[in-house]
């Protein structure tokens, strides 16, 4: 009996490949007239038929046998739309800044070997700007241009080390977007170890070089080193904490004047546009607590989590600190119908605390000495459609007060 | 032949002298789901194996499916299929997942027997535990509110339920919370407009078990998938089992592993 199980199993087990997973549902019927038959009971036919599923879906991944050609067995595409409405208005302004604006993003990842991938990905965009992927619409329909967002070279010798260079995806990990704007994709080279110490805890080190210009007049490129450890700590089937401490040694970066600087920052000889005056060499502390089905509100709530940055830029004496901290719960990612999220976050980021270079673009337009509040809700609208409702006030720390309020509505497609 | 026979024997006690010192550790982890059964094979293989040291642990499904991929334990549990980007790890890391069906999980959704309802759909099922619908006569019943019974939250029914049957959506906040089965079954057939789900090993003549579309609950109709509220339960190994861990999945599959599966509330194979 055992080898007749064996022999409908390596029967079976062929027609799923040879069919393709379109025609599984003849594999069924197969094995439900062999139950009829009494060939097979019931539970040898579910037994057969999904592990038979299972053991294709490992031997494809595994590159066993397809018929698709390897380039396109070993390529993924993936990519989204976002429709946006936005508004803002600084206390200054005598009217509303209305926009109505796009992005579009579309994204490659192809398997070289078992260890080495390459990614590659285009985006919309007004500008070269290195905080921005919408593009305005604007200019009598004008055709509008499409960027090189990322490109860069994976290689995973081992299941705990990674090794990326190129214009990549940032490696570094922020709870937040005090430090980083989320479309940053910085260029260089990274190195990111993990060990798992036990099934509760994770070490991790991630370390970067970014080369952020070229100093065409002499050999001073300004660039920075960036040493991440930090540790995930599953407390309990619900609690995770995971934790970071970061340095940032910036190079060549005092007396430039960089790409995208919002001139937030202090100035040699207190210019509104000339050199910078300090380095940005900075401690940041990055921690996020989550709580999957927390109690007495589980019903409701099916997760929540605290998060917060915290950064210390140690060349100034003055307004050289910044920090984050935010809530946020409901679904902890939505890509359903009727599964949603809301956030809230206040920051506070101090004139010389960052490189006016990188933080969010929408919080006063990435500057620097500013603080303020945003509040996010997510709604699924259907499978991985959402609507962002985003909104922020945010005001100058020092000098002139300027409140600005800004609003966008999003509809987000991915595919 | 008697100098050959002396070291036979001779040969044989050293192995049998040396066997327990080189007892096999077994390490699983994965599925609250699929924990009881693994527990309870657990406990029975190392009443039968005295030498076998087995440590069984929960942390959910991508824990043991993390656990084959990393190596940190020889059985992942897993309540549902391996990923596509699970796979894909798995083979960065050199290792070749292979899946055991051990049992099927199928939830009835049972009444008291003086209800008229006999059958729904499953999106009906899904508005009455969710809220959407609260009264009898909304799903062709009798004028009556309906009492939504559950398992507590940390029960793997009330996870399995929430999976198949509400689509993850969140059980009404007012539903009563029972602690087990046998505690939902009693409080449905002591609650006239009351609903409840229990695991098909769980069904007993003092509640009445609903057709879901179209489909009654029964062994057959989960084990051919036909049943909508059912699932297989897996069991996950690196490459074709060996050894212990082959021994182990064996016992489980074996007829008196499969009565022990019916024991703790899931549908067995055999």
């Amino acid at each position: 009996m055992k080898k007749l199980l064996m022999l409908t199993a390596l029967v079976v087990f062929t027609l799923v490949v040879w069919v393709s997973s379109s025609r599984a549902g003849e594999i069924d019927i197969l094995l439900q007239k062999l139950v009829e038959k009494g060939v097979l009971t019931p539970g040898e036919a579910q037994q057969i038929g999904t592990e038979t599923k299972e053991q294709v879906k490992a031997d494809i991944a595994a590159g066993k046998f397809s018929s698709l050609p390897s380039w396109v067995q070993n390529t993924k595409l993936k990519g989204d739309f976002r429709m946006r409405y936005q508004t803002e208005k600084k206390q200054s302004d005598s009217d509303q800044k209305e926009r109505p604006r796009i992005r579009m993003r579309l994204g490659m990842e192809s398997k070289v070997n078992d260890q080495t991938k390459v990614y590659f990905g285009l985006a919309s965009g007004s500008s070269a700007d290195n905080r921005s992927t919408n593009q305005n619409f604007a200019n009598s329909f004008e055709k509008k241009s499409i960027w090189i967002d990322y490109a860069y070279v994976s290689y995973a010798p081992a299941a705990w080390a990674a090794l990326q260079a190129g214009r990549m995806a940032n490696p570094i990990w922020r709870p937040s977007d005090l430090l980083w704007d989320s479309d940053i994709n910085p260029e260089g080279g990274s190195v990111a170890l993990t060990k798992t110490l036990n099934p509760s805890l994770d070490l991790f080190i991630n370390t970067a070089y970014f080369h952020i210009d070229e100093d065409e007049t002499g050999t001073a490129d300004p660039n920075m080193v960036v040493a991440q450890p930090g540790f995930k700590w599953n407390i309990s089937e619900s609690v995770s904490l995971k934790n970071a401490l970061s340095y940032y040694w910036f190079n060549s970066v005092k007396n430039q004047d960089l790409d995208y600087e919002k001139n937030t920052n202090s100035q040699v000889g207190g210019v509104a546009d000339g050199l910078l005056l300090y380095d940005y060499d900075a401690w940041v502390l990055s921690s996020e607590l989550g709580i999957a089905e927390p109690k007495l509100i589980s019903a409701w709530v099916p997760y929540l989590a605290l998060f917060g940055d915290y950064v210390n830029n140690t060349d100034p004496s003055d307004a050289n600190t910044g920090w984050l901290a935010g809530l946020k719960f409901g679904n902890k990612k939505v890509a359903n119908f009727g599964e949603w999220q809301f956030k809230y976050q206040y920051r506070k980021l101090e004139k010389d605390a960052w490189l006016d270079i990188f933080p969010d673009s929408d919080a006063y337009g990435g500057s620097t000495n500013i603080k303020g509040h945003e509040a996010v809700l997510t709604y699924g609208l259907n499978k991985n459609c959402s609507l962002d409702l985003d909104y922020y006030v945010t005001d100058l720390i020092t000098g002139t007060k300027n409140k600005e309020k800004l609003f966008q509505a999003d509809l987000n497609f991915k595919f | 032949m008697n100098v050959l026979k002396k070291l036979f024997t001779a040969g044989s006690l050293v192995i049998a002298l040396a066997a327990p010192c080189y007892a096999e550790k077994l390490v699983i982890a994965g599925s609250t789901t699929v924990l009881p059964i693994a527990q309870k094979a657990a406990e029975e293989y190392m009443n039968a194996n005295p030498d076998a040291d087995i440590s069984v642990r929960g942390g959910g499904s991508g824990v043991g499916i993390a656990g084959i991929i990393d190596g940190t334990c020889d059985i992942g549990d897993a309540s549902r299929s391996i990923k596509e980007a699970e796979l894909d790890k798995a083979v960065a890391n050199g290792k070749q997942p292979r899946a055991h069906v051990v049992a099927m999980d199928g939830i009835c959704v049972i009444v008291n027997p003086s209800n008229p309802i006999d059958a729904l759909t499953k999106s009906q099922v899904k508005d009455i535990f969710t809220g959407k619908i609260s009264n009898w006569s909304q799903v062709g019943g009798d004028n009556e509110k309906i009492v939504v019974v559950s398992r507590d939250t940390s029960s793997g029914t009330f996870e399995a339920f929430g999976e198949l049957a509400l689509n993850k959506a969140k059980v009404r906040p007012d539903a009563l919370m029972q602690a087990s089965n046998q505690a939902v079954a009693t409080t449905i057939a002591e609650t006239p407009g009351a609903i409840g789900y229990i695991g098909l090993g769980y069904l007993s003549s003092s509640v009445k078990a609903l057709d879901i579309d179209g489909v009654m609950p029964s062994k057959e109709t989960v084990l051919s998938g036909r049943y909508p509220i059912g699932r297989p339960l897996f069991m996950y190994t690196d490459g074709n089992p060996k050894g212990m861990v082959k021994d182990f999945i064996d016992f489980i599959l074996s007829k008196e592993g499969q009565k022990m599966v019916e024991q703790e509330g899931f549908v067995g194979l055999k």
